[in-house]
């Protein structure tokens, strides 16, 4: 499995106010294999937003590092394949959506031509701005800002996109679209790493999951091993000998003992569903769990 | 010029000549300008000296209040904003978008310079010749550099606020150097005098720039001060350059 991204043992901390010092991430690790979409989650605090800062170099990593396809740190190679929106869409109001596109296109050592000119009304298009080409940033809504934000971000098809909470603050219509924009991409083979609160969001997009708390990678993998390593119940559906079938709510623990109950009793069972809980209920359990440790 | 720096210096030029204060800036400046005309016109020997003098004090002051006042908020803003997010994730580097503000900022000084100075001079008709006009200009311009340099360097480590009135300083303390390296050198004081060499190798020299004057635009300059002044000036510029940048890339934006 070719890596994207590789965190390794990365820590930073602060000084607050009061002059002591805050560690902000303990030293995590995880990885971001190419192709896959990875949903990054936590609380507020949790340490998301200082995690891509510092992959972004915003913030000088104090230990450990990162490997952006192979490479040690965020080279200008690795930049040229990186595209991303931060969570707050401040943009230069002064620009117009197409002036801000060339803007970030010339910055990536492209050249404005007829090329650039098609996919910025490509790109327009896919995020619903292609009126608001000429308009000024400044008489965007936020939703629209949110949608040029992610525009600049992929103009260039980057092989890896990171988005800090792009969905936050937009409207029903607003989600969908940038959901289907992020499931599009994700179909054509681009690596996305995107964090978010919104954990219905996640659960519907992510093939993978990091998830972060207090600054510390307490899980990382598949949404699929998340919900089925916490599953406490299963709904059993036997026949009755009458031809019936009935539905059981079984307990984990008891669930090999209820299966043979029911074969010595001659029922036959039909299936067993594990009850698949909510992303926000495995992700509660795991903080939960994490936290009595 | 690297195409990247280039985009930002442009960007920075389009976002002061959009931004309501350089409009409001160069209103007034003209306005001076037209003042200093009719003022002119009401002398009878002295026309061309008022307008002159008032004519170059209003370019210099563009040039202050875009440099310091604009410059100083420029960089800061984009900080605080986190407008710089997206730009430095592309292949942008810190001291590439140092740079280009820079660039940018100054080009915005140096076409409003070259407009109105061109006006003057022809509102001054046949009064000194166009190189010694010049040498006025360049030394308005250098001075220019200096200070902006000096703001986009503040604006790195303190707020607007503290970094347009220590850059104001700045500019009145380089404009007296002269001034106070001459008391020192009356006044019997050690501490007088050492306080007046501390300064010197300190800070800039502005007055060595300052060459907005009538004399300046009859009888020239000569290379040497010409010469001279001009590498002060921008020997500062590139100290300054130098020590933004170590602060800029090792500044955790956080």
């Amino acid at each position: 499995m070719e890596i994207a991204l590789r965190v390794n043992q990365l820590k930073q901390s602060f000084t607050v106010a009061d002059g002591t010092t805050k560690e902000v991430l303990k030293g995590i690790n995880f990885s971001i294999p190419k192709g896959a979409l990875t949903g990054f989650i936590g609380i507020n605090g949790a340490g998301k937003t200082t995690t891509i800062k510092s992959l972004l170099g915003f913030i000088k990593a104090q230990e450990g590092g990162f490997e952006f396809f192979g490479e040690k740190g965020l080279t200008t190679l690795g930049r040229r394949k990186l595209g991303f929106m931060p969570e707050r869409p401040y943009f230069y109001d002064f620009l117009t959506g197409h002036e801000f596109l060339s803007l970030h296109w010339k910055l990536r050592g492209l050249a404005i031509n007829e090329e650039f000119e098609k996919r910025c009304d490509t790109v327009l298009a896919a995020v619903d701005l292609a009126r608001a080409k000429y308009w000024r940033l400044r008489q965007f809504s936020k939703g629209m800002l949110q949608r040029i934000g992610i525009a600049q971000a992929i103009m260039h098809s980057p092989e890896l996109l990171i988005l800090d909470e792009p969905m936050s603050g937009l409207d029903p219509d607003g989600r969908v679209l940038v959901k289907n924009i992020i499931k599009d991409l994700h179909a054509k083979g681009t690596t996305i790493f995107f964090s978010s609160h919104l954990l219905q969001d996640m659960e519907e997009l992510c093939d993978r999951l990091v998830i972060i708390d207090k600054g510390t990678i307490i899980y990382e993998g598949s949404l699929l091993e998340l919900d089925l390593n916490g599953i406490e119940e299963f709904t059993m559906t036997i026949a009755r000998l009458d031809g019936n079938l009935e539905t059981l709510t079984v307990n984990r623990r008891d669930l090999q003992q209820t299966i043979d109950l029911k074969r010595k009793e001659n029922y036959q069972i039909t299936q067993i569903i594990p009850q698949k809980r909510s992303l926000e209920e495995a992700f509660i359990d795991l903080r939960r769990k994490r936290a009595s440790q | 010029m690297n195409h990247r720096v280039l985009a930002i210096a442009l960007n920075s030029f389009r976002e002061i000549y959009r931004d309501r204060f350089f409009l409001i800036l160069l209103m007034g400046v003209i306005g001076f300008f037209i003042l200093s005309i009719l003022l002119g016109e009401m002398s009878f020997e002295e026309h061309n000296r008022i307008l002159f003098d008032l004519g170059v004090s209003a370019i210099h002051w563009l040039n202050l209040g875009v440099c310091i006042f604009i410059g100083g908020g420029s960089l800061r803003r984009e900080l605080d904003r986190q407008t710089y997010m997206t730009l430095l994730s592309t292949p942008l580097s810190r001291p590439e978008l140092l740079v280009g503000k820079f660039i940018g900022i100054f080009s915005v000084a140096l076409f409003s310079t070259i407009l109105l100075g061109g006006g003057l001079f022809m509102l001054l008709k046949t009064w000194g010749a166009l190189s010694n006009f010049i040498i006025i200009i360049i030394g308005i311009l250098v001075e220019s550099s200096i200070l902006l340099m000096l703001s986009l360097l503040l604006s790195l480590v303190v707020s607007p606020f503290v970094g347009i009135f220590a850059s104001l300083g700045i500019y009145l303390m380089g404009h007296w150097l002269e001034s106070l390296k001459y008391f020192a050198s009356k006044a019997n004081s050690v501490f007088y005098f050492g306080f007046s060499e501390f300064m010197d190798w300190t800070l800039p020299n502005l007055y060595r720039l300052n060459w907005r004057s009538p004399y300046v635009l009859e009888a020239g300059l000569g290379f040497d001060i010409f010469g001279a002044s001009i590498f002060h000036g921008i020997g500062w510029v590139v100290i300054l350059a130098v020590i933004a940048t170590v602060i800029f890339n090792r500044k955790n934006l956080i």
